[in-house]
């Protein structure tokens, strides 16, 4: 008979390798299919202050390896193979992979955030040569450069502060949404004199030869800005068709709809960390897996009842 | 023999799916080379700056750019290898 998981995590950020530890530490077959690096997208965190218990601080490939050396204690089977189905056979859920498929008693999908794209023109052509949506990946690349950082977000804030570290000018642009005023980091990067934060505008065009040379605006006073690289960092969440197909709730946004105990609205199947949007912290992903794994055990526990 | 530099480093998370799929191409081609560069280096940022590049994962075929960010396709790895052979012949 074909082996059946207690538990399949598909994801391996800190939300997937903590429902993994949890999972695992309790004794449960626990399989965690992943796509890409282990950590997630907490490995372009170029430092984390505010996991607790590293008053320090790391960075996130730091922290995301700590993870994945306790996963891999408890005994979590990690396999890369990509996910490209979810079904539900009444008694268990069956992950189709592009190498096969798995058998799980319940289901934790902790497949993180797609990234938005600015869909303009130039975006696209330039993708590459220029235009970049992982700061900490190809920042390295832009020494003495002038880059723009286009996004609103946190993740935004914190990468713009990041390039001035190599790069000789960074044009911060959160477009006409603007930057909360709750960033920890936003003070130091007003002050940082290589910074230029250009608000109340969207950029309308990225521009270029062989490379990108400026990015243009519409409806302001700065119409064109030179520049070397664009960066985009916005953060969207969107749900695959993956889970669309599997009949999984998603609210407009794309964010899989889960209650207090991760639950999904289908049974046996949770959902956490940044795909069902609560947080968007190492620290609430963590805590999301934690009671994802809690509640499938539960399951398990009664034999397959809320 | 044809030179493929595989660029990476430590925090890409696209890289690893990447190098997956050049290792799967290039299985049982004798007369290609693999050689793996860290853009976290300051010899592998050098190299990537020496030819260009502005990101990672990247594929450079003897010593020119061919393939920059993730996904990219196997078909045009082939091709790109192809049009080296052709080259050198």
């Amino acid at each position: 008979m074909e082996k059946v998981w207690d538990v399949i995590v598909i994801g391996a950020g800190p939300a997937g390798l903590t429902a993994g530890i949890y999972a695992a530490r309790h004794g449960h077959s626990t399989l965690l299919l992943h796509n890409g690096k282990i950590g997630g997208r907490a490995l372009e965190a170029h430092m984390i202050e505010n996991y607790p218990g590293f008053p320090q601080g790391m960075t996130g490939a730091e922290l995301m390896e700590l993870f994945h050396q306790q996963a891999s204690r408890f005994g979590v089977e990690f396999r890369h193979e990509t996910v490209i189905g979810l079904a539900d056979a009444g008694d268990h859920r069956i992950v189709s992979t592009r190498g096969g498929y798995h058998q799980g008693k319940t289901v934790i999908l902790a497949t993180g955030i797609q990234r938005k794209q600015l869909s303009i023109p130039g975006e696209m052509e330039f993708k590459g040569r220029g235009v970049s949506y992982c700061a900490i990946c190809d920042g390295p690349f832009f020494k003495d450069k002038i880059v723009a950082v286009i996004g609103s977000g946190h993740e935004a804030v914190a990468d713009a502060l990041h390039l001035t570290d190599t790069a000789k000018k960074v044009y911060a642009i959160p477009g006409a949404k603007g930057y909360s005023e709750s960033y920890a980091e936003l003070p130091v990067l007003r002050s940082n004199p290589k910074v230029e934060i250009i608000e109340g505008h969207d950029i309308s065009e990225i521009s270029g030869n062989e490379f990108v040379t400026n990015i243009k605006f519409t409806g302001s006073s700065v119409e064109k800005l030179d520049v070397d690289g664009v960066f985009i960092l916005l953060e969207h969440v969107s749900t695959s068709n993956i889970l669309v197909e599997a009949g999984i709730d998603a609210d407009e946004g794309g964010c899989v709809i889960v209650d207090r105990g991760q639950h999904t609205n289908l049974p046996g199947v949770y959902a956490a960390g940044d795909c069902s949007c609560t947080g968007w912290q190492v620290v609430t992903a963590a805590g999301d897996g934690a009671k994802a794994a809690l509640s499938a055990m539960k399951y398990l526990k009664q034999g397959g009842t809320r | 023999m044809i030179k493929i530099e595989y660029f990476h480093n430590p925090v890409c998370p696209y890289c690893p799916a990447a190098k997956s799929l050049l290792t799967k191409v290039i299985e049982g081609l004798s007369d290609v080379e693999v050689v793996d560069v860290d853009t976290y280096t300051e010899e592998g940022i050098k190299r990537g700056m020496a030819l260009s590049l502005m990101a990672v994962p990247a594929v450079a075929i003897n010593g020119v750019v061919k393939l920059t960010g993730w996904p990219f396709e196997a078909e045009d790895l082939l091709a790109y290898i192809d049009e080296a052979r052709v080259k050198q012949r």
